[in-house]
């Protein structure tokens, strides 16, 4: 269970910063949005990645913890990065058709 | 534990060991992945081939991007070349040795002197043959060759255990044995990456001529070994 929480929040905190970069607000919403806005997803996705390092560290201790966040942060990274790629080449795709 | 070396009598057990021993178990079981649960472990697994998966990628990145900045693309130099040849035995090559080393493992006879050290020679023996197989074909070939080679290897692989072990797949699933099943599982699965890095390497030579022969731009490398055959 703690695996299944941990790893949820690892892949809400990355889209919330991948949300939070000049590059992924223009490529996904066309517009860069407010800097209040910006903040918030950076400080909620900062969030969300310490108390997945804090309930795993919590039930495991530090050294399994850590090695247990390590997995779930890079597995995370890894499937948003790939959704914002597959993303980018839908709406390019798009795009194409249209013109 | 400490035991009587002539009648096996348990003498005294030490709880704790020094700092150099307790760093080698760490070690050894980080190396091996002998700890924690079934999901970190799995975690363990696929972030460590996402990081070999990044150096292969890197050193085939770095072939291409360097072809482009040749005076003669098409003609690499000494250097390049040798660097594009260890790059196939050192990604395609060492996948195949992978394989070899576990079919070594099934199909050495048992009364073999030395069994398990024939089981690391095959190894030696057959990336060795890899980097030959790399040296003598045109790079592109050479590429396809390999990685349909591996694809072929990790397919049969369960095959092999069925037939030459008393652990075939279906058993294991019966047996609800994850680990085993896994294992049969995984070498399918590789089976078919390589199998898809075989087919899109082999369109990527295709594409780059018709780029050739219906543009006027100079020829780019737009694959990483192209020019040797």
């Amino acid at each position: 269970m703690s695996h299944l929480l941990s790893f949820a929040l690892c892949l809400a905190g990355f889209t919330a910063l991948a949300f939070a970069t000049n590059r992924q607000q223009r490529d996904i919403f066309g517009r860069p949005l407010r800097l209040t806005t910006t903040y918030v997803h950076r400080i909620a996705g900062a969030c969300a990645l310490l108390f997945a390092l804090g309930i795993l560290v919590a039930r495991q201790g530090w050294s399994l913890g850590l090695v247990m966040f390590s997995g779930h942060a890079s597995i995370a990274a890894g499937i948003v990065f790939c959704a914002l790629i597959g993303c980018a080449r839908v709406s390019a795709r798009k795009s194409l058709h249209r013109s | 534990m400490e035991f009587e070396g002539t009648t096996g009598k348990l003498l005294a057990v030490r709880e704790h060991v020094g700092a150099a021993a307790e760093t080698r178990g760490v070690l050894y079981a980080l190396h091996l992945g002998r700890f924690s649960d079934s999901v970190t472990r799995w975690l363990y697994f696929l972030v460590s081939f996402m990081g070999t998966a990044m150096v292969g990628t890197g050193l085939v990145m770095w072939t291409v991007k360097r072809r482009q900045n040749l005076p003669d693309p098409d003609r690499p130099h000494f250097g390049f070349r040798v660097v594009e040849r260890l790059n196939i035995a050192s990604i395609a090559g060492l996948s195949i040795a992978m394989t070899a080393f576990l079919w070594a493992n099934r199909l050495l006879p048992h009364p073999l002197e030395g069994r398990s050290d024939w089981e690391i020679h095959s190894f030696f023996i057959v990336w060795a043959l890899t980097l030959l197989h790399a040296l003598v074909r045109p790079a592109k070939s050479a590429w396809v060759e390999q990685l349909w080679g591996a694809s072929a290897l990790l397919f049969l692989l369960p095959v092999l255990n069925a037939l030459t072990t008393q652990r075939p797949l279906w058993h294991s699933l019966s047996e609800g044995d994850w680990v085993f099943a896994g294992v049969d599982i995984m070498c399918w699965a590789l089976a078919v990456l390589h199998a898809v890095l075989a087919v899109r390497t082999a369109r990527q030579k295709t594409r780059s001529r018709f780029r050739r022969k219906t543009s006027c731009e100079a020829p780019t490398a737009v694959a990483s070994s192209e020019a040797a055959g």
